[in-house]
């Protein structure tokens, strides 16, 4: 049997004419966890896909097995290739057990053997020490959950090198920790993992060797231990970071925004009593399912509220909805950008423009004066675009923030509410996102509430925090406080 | 235009193009409606029995009233009243009451054709009034009137759905509608205003058209515009999707639509093979507008 699995030699791959991966070198060999890290755009995605057969590369040979293979989607599949994509390929309205067979269903001569495919799901679930039932509907489950159903549905399909794409991204620490055993388990098998995410301290903790992508081109494979976390953010940028976090702001005395006892009438915000002080950052930490994002959704007006006060710069407020939040000066950016922050098949500056059209309208509405608003966030916030009318699905997911975050600040809202602001966003858009924040507080006088999975932002950018358990605020932490240990202890209970 | 005319010569003559222009316009008017309810993510099918339903009901205004200016612009108005109130109904359905707009639609296309059956007693509604009666066979300037509205019509509608903060939502509620609401965008309303512009649309056809004619025929009339609605707007590049789509494409995409109708004729297809034609159109052009997304 060859050593490696797979290989690439000298893989590149144009789109339109444009050269995206640049001649990759890499090997993979069998049992062993990858990290692969890179920013936005430097082109995993894209060598990730090739590896499993859904592009073909311009130039450059794939070996399988120690064979040069042409690979298409149903060859890599045959292989024991599988592809985890982000958004994960799962159906909400099938159970368990149908979506681990799905596509593969075993079946006798007319019908489906049902009882089969149960018993079979079910013991592949107990090989990973999991509990769920192969019976529970799909929408029943947690991301998490759905997470680790795709991948048994992967294994179940005899996979020998799974690649996971960012499968970290809505996970809490503690199901990340989930998910780690079974990549180890797997790893124990004899599967080959490909692991990627933003991360880094969680490629660092889980992968063997890491191989580093940047503008398209391989600068690193090597073993993981070897490195710290800071010099993989190096590599991925390709010079010396400066901190990633600005100092942090000095928030003034008086309390701009405090909300008594809030309860939602779903029951997932039970009674919140927190206080927010003019030019604070206010932190929110809790695994997924813990209510956060629901509290800021019933504060926002698209949750309905069942009781509760919402006091603004001293006067109680009746919210809603979104445009009655937005009327008071109180914006929220959601989590999941692409289906609720950003409008992709629209112009970048008709996304920046949207929530305040009124000061466009000279009778009619004046592009120009769009133009020159979308321009000023261009420069204000470096937003990489080609040119105001690029459409924004075209742009990088940091830039696509960007331009969410300046229609909320076109508003002239002195309260923002952020929602997970730099998931899937890379190292160095993360830096300017967080400098934009200092930046609207220094100049706008903003004030923000930022709920966030990411524990090192959390800690890095908060000035206080609120931890989050079913549904209730069950710790306040201060400046002091804030630490990952202290945050997973009040988020877990345990 | 260059291949029909060789074949048939009579169709490079002025008045035969005249003529295609003058009979676009009434689904043309109502193809302007449709575009804005479609890139606003909805589909209007009741809009031919619509017609018939609006038109019968003008004509019945004008004939209780008498034969006097008055009376024809009272029931115009009041045809316009109507229509609005339809829109509304259809919208709030679609949107408070979270039922598709396919079936409200297709419901309402039901409804409205047996409606002027019934109240016609499958027979036909027959205008009594020259005053009425000559505004659908006026000319303006050597221009059939139904023609100059159609173009003032496009023009309006293109201001609105360019130019005005309606137009911009209509486009941000059909590309994503749940951004649009998160970006406090009140995407309910919006959605329902698109209802009522379809329904001012078809009354504008309903009346030109009605008024050409002289009577509405409680079976025949507007049989089938839904489909050369949303024909002339699926060819002028409006997505089934929502959120892309312009009065212009679809003025020409109407057009094309008039030319190929006219086309058939000259060439002698048999009547019956018309829709086979018209039917593999939007077919057509469907399957361009997702082969170019890619």
């Amino acid at each position: 049997m060859d050593e490696f699995i797979l290989e690439t030699k000298g893989i590149s791959r144009d789109f339109s004419g444009v050269r995206v991966l640049h001649s990759v070198d890499s090997s993979f060999k069998r049992g062993i966890i990858y990290g692969i890290v890179g920013e936005n755009g430097a082109g995993k995605s894209t060598l990730m896909k090739i590896i499993s057969g859904f592009l073909q590369p311009t130039e450059g040979k794939i070996i399988v097995d120690g064979k040069e293979t042409n690979l298409n989607p149903l060859k890599a599949k045959a292989l024991g290739i599988v592809l985890i994509p982000q958004e994960l390929n799962l159906v909400d309205s099938l159970r368990v057990y149908e979506n681990i067979f799905l596509g593969n269903e075993i079946s006798g001569k007319i019908l489906l053997r049902k009882k089969e495919m149960i018993e079979r799901s079910r013991e592949l679930i107990e090989r990973f020490n999991l509990v769920i039932s192969p019976l529970r509907m799909l929408s029943e489950l947690s991301p998490a959950e759905k997470q680790l159903v795709e991948i048994i549905k992967a294994i179940s399909k005899n996979a020998r090198l799974l690649i996971m794409d960012e499968p970290t991204s809505t996970l809490s620490e503690r199901e990340v920790e989930n998910l780690f055993n079974l990549i180890k388990r797997m790893k124990g098998e004899g599967i080959t993992v490909i692991f990627i995410s933003h991360r880094l301290k969680e490629v660092k903790e889980i992968a063997e060797e890491i191989i580093v992508l940047r503008d398209g081109r391989k600068v690193f494979q090597g073993p993981a231990k070897d490195l710290s976390e800071r010099e993989i953010a190096e590599m991925m940028v390709g010079r010396k970071l400066s901190e990633m976090y600005p100092e942090k702001p000095k928030p003034k005395e008086n309390v701009v925004f405090k909300v008594e006892d809030f309860s939602s009438v779903d029951g997932k915000v039970k009674d919140a009593n927190f206080e927010v002080h003019e030019g604070e950052i206010l932190g929110f930490y809790g695994l997924v399912g813990s209510g956060r994002t629901e509290l800021m959704e019933t504060i926002i007006g698209i949750r309905k509220k069942l009781r509760g006060k919402i006091i603004f710069k001293g006067e109680e407020l009746s919210i809603n909805s979104p445009w009655e939040a937005k009327d008071r000066g109180i914006v929220y950016l959601p989590e999941d950008r692409k289906s609720a922050g950003i409008i992709e098949i629209l112009e970048s500056y008709k996304n920046t423009t949207l929530m305040n059209l009124e000061k466009h309208i000279q009778l009619l509405l004046k592009k120009s004066s769009e133009v020159s608003t979308f321009n000023s966030y261009v420069d204000w916030f470096s937003i990489k675009v080609r040119s105001p009318y690029q459409i924004a699905k075209t742009l990088s997911g940091g830039n696509q923030q960007k331009v969410v975050i300046s229609k909320l600040v076109e508003t002239g809202a002195k309260l923002f509410i952020f929602d997970e602001p730099t998931r899937g966003v890379d190292v160095n858009a993360k830096r300017q996102i967080y400098r934009i924040m200092r930046d609207l507080i220094d100049k706008i006088n903003a004030t923000f509430i930022v709920v966030s999975s990411d524990l090192p932002e959390i800690i890095g950018i908060s000035n206080r925090v609120y931890v989050m358990r079913s549904g209730r605020i069950v710790a306040e932490l201060q400046e002091k406080e804030i630490s990952e240990k202290n945050l997973i202890y009040h988020a877990t209970g345990v | 235009m260059i291949i029909s005319g060789i074949l048939s010569p009579a169709f490079l003559k002025v008045r035969n193009i005249l003529n295609i222009f003058w009979q676009t316009s009434y689904v043309g008017i109502i193809a302007i409606g449709a575009t804005f309810v479609m890139i606003a993510g909805g589909i209007d099918l009741s809009v031919g029995s619509m017609v018939a339903l609006l038109g019968a009901f003008a004509i019945e205004v004008v004939n209780k009233l008498g034969d006097n200016f008055l009376s024809v612009l009272v029931a115009i108005l009041a045809t316009y009243g109507l229509s609005v109130l339809l829109g509304l109904a259809t919208g709030i359905t679609v949107t408070k009451g979270k039922v598709p707009a396919f079936v409200v639609t297709l419901g309402g296309m039901a409804i409205y054709r047996s409606l002027v059956l019934n109240f016609a007693n499958g027979g036909v509604y027959m205008s009594m009034s020259q005053k009425y009666s000559s505004i659908g066979m006026s000319f303006v300037l050597g221009i059939p009137f139904p023609m100059l509205i159609f173009i003032l019509y496009a023009t309006i509608a293109h201001i609105i759905l360019s130019g005005t903060k309606l137009g911009r939502y209509v486009f941000a509620v059909g590309a994503n509608e749940t951004s649009a609401y998160y970006s406090a965008i009140k995407v309910d309303w919006v959605r329902i205003w698109t209802y009522v512009i379809s329904g001012v649309s078809v009354t504008t056809s309903a009346i030109l058209l009605s008024s050409m004619m002289g009577s509405v025929s409680s079976s025949s009339t507007g049989n089938g515009f839904e489909l050369d609605a949303i024909a002339a707007a699926v060819i002028g590049g409006t997505s089934l999707n929502g959120g892309k789509g312009s009065i212009i494409g679809t003025f020409f995409g109407a057009l094309i639509l008039g030319v190929i109708n006219n086309m058939l004729v000259m060439l002698n297809v048999a009547v019956y093979l018309q829709g086979t034609v018209k039917g593999l159109i939007i077919i057509g052009a469907v399957f361009l507008q997702n082969l170019s997304r890619e």
